[in-house]
């Protein structure tokens, strides 16, 4: 048996359709739908935000998740789960497998201060259970939260505290990515997402079934996130912003999609598959985050206290003014902390499935480029996440954590997806594409989507990207209105960044040159 | 910093107005939901009613095993 066929029959792969469905689900599931979601429609247009975020959907979301899958199949047709391999074989250039080096260090830097987010959302759940922080008012929750994220504020809680959960979080995702694909991620989609979908639907009926108070009702935050403003149509930023969130909320660009897909046959269905995922995370945010944090919020503390509180960040609304809003749904403090479990244990899901997708490239670059065993990478990203992790922690205060979220969590993405359209339109090219996306396929995609990708998905993801530099790129690069104490805390932060990705490129050099690359897909290898 | 009562008290007084949900804001959301929910269902309709097995590692036969005529008869 040649080594290509033997590399065919020790890759993983996934056990059912479904299993794969709900794991791609969980990895663009997150709490971007639940909090980022109804905050930008509500700031950007109410109602009228959809007629942008739809037609983004179907010129980006769409056929990127598309273009995703198929990169991610064709790669693990050659044995590469992971980008560097895949524009390696789409490109055939000597520099592809160095620029992939973005899909597997990003995903790795996301997965970091990921990780240490969710691990909030744990002890929340926690601190819902026991109480911990009923009786306390939004500034005494703000309080709480603070001492609970900062290390060195102790006044509530001891530098340990947030610690434990970080390191609780990091010990499930390293048991189960040390399990497998199929035995590990497959089964944490299967029994995690019905769970989430579960306790969203009955926060969504609690929250819309909530009476009127004196401040406002659950109406006037349907209302207020829901009602048209026309004029916004003519403004660019309203249509970028739409744009914007179409592609995070997909996780399109990170590279995780592509490894998840790569764990399939060249007979495996990927567009209708594919198009069922993106429709199950439309559903989680569209139905489910649009009627939950702004209605609930609204109710208690009105549209101008919702705006207040929301201004102050997206943890502000779904921490702190969610745990006011849970002290006093009727029925007593019992019924209070079930439910706010029920939604900081939903969150916890949304992140836990995230960050297992996210950890995935750099378990499949190392597995399959260096042949280690699953486990042992498994705990060496584990341990390399708590290490860096713990500089997140740190050093949270002074920017550190803000820093790698905008360039390797927004940023990156929006990079990311532009290269890999680039290679698809300008290297591999889309009529190739178009037939590989239609190998095994269960639907066949309308022509239209073939017109989209070749012309409107590069220009519509240029002018994205053209636009994230100049308005927020640019500023963040200069550190615009960065206080002078953070400067040094915000250099350290990326130098960090650079580092991981300087030796992400060593290996990728030393992966190539241990290793014979297949010239065909291993699935088309005649054994002698 | 300013405290969360204060920003709220502060947003009160400039007077915010706040509306029910309006026909307009009704029907954006009702088209919405409706429209990612339909998409959802025909989606989920397609692959539960597909009768293409799964085969991920590619090792399987290109076709489901159809059962013997014997085992057909017999119910399985």
């Amino acid at each position: 048996m040649s080594s290509a066929t033997e590399a065919t029959h020790t890759r993983e792969h996934w056990g059912t359709r479904i299993g794969l469905i709900l794991a791609m689900a969980g990895n663009a599931v997150g709490l971007g739908n639940f909090l980022r979601f109804p905050v930008q429609a509500a700031n950007n247009g109410g109602g009228t935000f959809m007629i942008p975020y739809f037609i983004s959907f179907i010129l980006l979301g769409i056929p990127l998740m598309w273009m995703e899958w198929g990169i991610g199949r064709y790669g693990g047709r050659y044995g590469h789960g992971t980008v560097p391999g895949m524009f390696d074989k789409l490109w055939r250039s000597p520099i592809a497998k160095y620029v992939g080096v973005l899909g597997v260090i990003m995903p790795l830097i996301v997965f970091v201060y990921y990780t240490v987010i969710v691990g909030w959302l744990l002890g929340f759940s926690f601190f819902s259970i026991t109480g911990g922080y009923f009786g306390m008012d939004a500034d005494g929750v703000r309080v709480f939260l603070g001492s609970f994220q900062d290390i060195h504020d102790t006044s509530i809680h001891g530098g340990w505290v947030g610690f434990l959960f970080y390191g609780i979080t990091i010990a499930v995702v390293v048991r189960i990515l040390s399990k497998g694909i199929s035995g590990g991620i497959e089964k944490l989609a299967l029994y995690g997402m019905p769970i989430l979908f579960l306790f969203a639907v009955l926060l969504m009926i609690r929250v819309l079934t909530l009476p009127e108070t004196a401040l406002g009702s659950p109406s006037q935050g349907l209302g207020f996130v829901w009602t048209p403003d026309w004029g916004a149509l003519g403004n660019a930023s309203v249509w970028l912003a739409a744009a914007g969130q179409v592609f995070f909320t997909l996780s399109l660009g990170m590279g995780t999609i592509q490894t998840y897909s790569s764990f399939l046959s060249k007979d495996d269905d990927i567009t209708l598959t594919g198009l069922t995922t993106a429709s199950t995370n439309e559903f989680a945010e569209v139905v489910l985050g649009g009627t939950i944090a702004i209605p609930a919020a609204v109710t208690f503390f009105g549209v101008a206290g919702a705006t207040a509180i929301a201004a102050g960040g997206t943890f502000d609304l779904g921490i702190v003014a969610m745990g006011v809003v849970f002290q006093n749904l009727p029925g007593g403090q019992a019924i209070g902390q079930l439910f706010a479990f029920a939604w900081f244990f939903l969150l916890f899901i949304a992140g836990i499935t995230s960050s297992v997708a996210l950890a995935s490239p750099a378990m499949a670059f190392m597995q399959e480029e260096f042949g280690f065993t699953r486990k042992n990478v498994a705990l060496g990203v584990g341990a390399l996440a708590l290490v860096l992790g713990l500089a997140n922690i740190w050093w949270l205060r002074f920017g550190f954590l803000d820093e790698w979220d905008f360039w390797a969590g927004t940023f990156g993405l929006v990079l990311g997806g532009f290269v890999e359209v680039m290679i698809i339109r300008f290297a591999f090219g889309v009529d190739e594409f178009w037939e590989e996306l239609h190998l095994g396929a269960d639907l066949r995609v309308p022509l239209f989507f073939k017109f989209v990708l070749k012309w409107l998905t590069p220009a519509f993801l240029t002018g994205l990207l053209g636009w994230w530099i100049v308005d927020a790129a640019w500023p963040m690069l200069i550190m615009e209105g960065v206080p002078s104490e953070n400067i040094p805390f915000v250099w350290l932060s990326r130098f960090f960044m650079l580092g991981l990705v300087a030796v992400g490129c060593v290996l990728i050099n030393r992966a190539w040159a241990d290793k014979v690359q297949p010239e065909t897909p291993i699935d088309e290898t005649v054994a002698p | 910093m300013m405290t969360i009562a204060a920003t709220i008290q502060a947003a009160e007084a400039a007077g915010t107005s706040a509306p029910g949900i309006g026909p307009g804001a009704l029907a954006f959301m009702l088209i919405s939901m409706g429209l990612v929910t339909g998409l959802l269902a025909w989606c989920l309709t397609r692959v539960l009613g597909t009768k293409q097995h799964f085969d991920p590692d590619g090792t399987g036969p290109a076709q489901p095993p159809v059962p013997g005529e014997a085992e057909q008869k017999d119910g399985g």
